[in-house]
């Protein structure tokens, strides 16, 4: 397993230029990660969650934010891009790619898991698409580890929610996610 | 040595799990049989864009995908081995993850055709060590599955088709949840970082 930064560096000496196109394709996966971390983020920090639940946001937030550096990483003098400023941005942004529910919302454990779930099978989606779109090697491959990584959220956060229901938590035997 | 869902005979001195080994066999070999008359059909949007590449392209595509589904194979054969010797949510996550793997090896084969290639057929056995408990079978599902997703990242940037590159991410992201399953019930961290792949 890379690190993150050893990560970034490969990237960098293998990608130093993407395409316009891949450019479009990756700023999109940015703003993406960055809601991701910023939902993740507001919900750490909800005072209803269990212990185990906790830790799994705690841990999954960390994973987000990596994978928003190493997208910088790679877009670094290419684009800037900027996450929601505040719930109601991220809630407005949440409700563009089409995920129900809203942070503000959030009132019980529950809540918290299905809002972080729907989220990851958006984000399976956006970068079920990229892989189909990008055309840079490299890019390829990150989209394709990301993507096989926001799955895994979704498998734990399934978990969590539907403890003991292996078929709840890995439904199905090709990951696609949501349209967004 | 392993043998492969539909083999004739699987050899097991455990005759307490004799029924259960047999009835799993002949589950796997009806499986087979599924994948051998076309696929279960993941995405149908990969198949138009397969049958209009230029000939080189289009055999480079099919030894790919022909090379991922005898992986897909043998990782069958290994689920269909050792699930007999799991039991409690070990065995139920092994259960739901072989239907998943005899759907990818479905969709594969069902690709390779699209492509107008000849699939690869099951071997009759895998080499593969023949698990003897529980921490066995989940140590050798952990490394095929992880295998498994180090072989389609090394593949996804050669596919040619947009669609068809999708299609094999989907299969990898499954398979790095059924990693991450199997590292949890094996008392292992389930994730192992924030990028999947090589070392996890």
């Amino acid at each position: 397993m890379s690190s993150p930064s050893t990560t970034r560096r490969e990237l960098l000496g293998g990608a130093r230029k993407p395409s316009r196109a891949d450019v479009g394709v990756l700023v999109n996966l940015l703003q993406l990660e960055l809601l991701m971390s910023f939902t993740y983020a507001a919900l750490a920090s909800f005072k209803g969650l269990s212990p185990g639940s906790h830790r799994l946001i705690a841990e999954l937030l960390g994973h987000e934010r990596a994978h928003a550096r190493v997208l910088s990483g790679v877009l670094a003098g290419r684009a800037t891009v900027q996450g929601p400023a505040n719930v109601a941005g991220a809630d407005r942004q949440l409700a563009a790619i089409h995920v129900s529910g809203t942070i503000a919302r959030v009132q019980s454990e529950h809540d918290a898991l299905h809002l972080l779930l729907a989220l990851e099978r958006a984000a399976e989606g956006a970068y079920f698409r990229a892989v189909g779109e990008l055309a840079g090697a490299t890019l390829l491959r990150l989209a394709a580890q990301v993507m096989g990584n926001e799955a895994q959220h979704a498998a734990l956060l399934g978990e969590q929610l539907y403890p003991g229901k292996i078929g709840r938590a890995v439904p199905d035997p090709f990951v696609q996610g949501a349209s967004t | 040595m392993v043998n492969a869902p539909g083999a004739a005979v699987a050899t097991s001195a455990r005759t307490d799990r004799a029924t259960s080994r047999r009835a799993l066999l002949q589950a796997g070999g009806a499986a087979a049989a599924a994948i051998a008359l076309g696929g279960c059909g993941g995405a149908d949007s990969t198949k138009g864009p397969l049958r209009r590449l230029a000939a080189p392209a289009r055999r480079a595509d099919v030894e790919i995908l022909n090379r991922a589904l005898d992986l897909e194979y043998r990782t069958v054969a290994a689920y269909t081995a050792g699930i007999p010797l799991l039991s409690g949510s070990a065995a139920h996550a092994a259960e739901q993850f072989l239907g998943q793997e005899l759907s990818h090896a479905g969709e594969l084969y069902g690709l390779v055709k699209e492509a107008h290639g000849k699939p690869h057929d099951q071997q009759q056995s895998y080499p593969i060590d023949h698990p003897r408990n529980a921490g066995e079978v989940l140590a050798l599902l952990h490394e095929l599955e992880r295998a498994q997703i180090a072989a389609y990242l090394g593949w996804i940037p050669e596919l040619t088709p947009g669609p068809v590159r999708a299609a094999i991410a989907s299969i990898l992201a499954n398979d790095a949840q059924h990693l991450a399953i199997i590292r949890g019930v094996s008392g292992e961290q389930p994730l192992a970082g924030p990028l999947v792949g090589g070392g996890q």
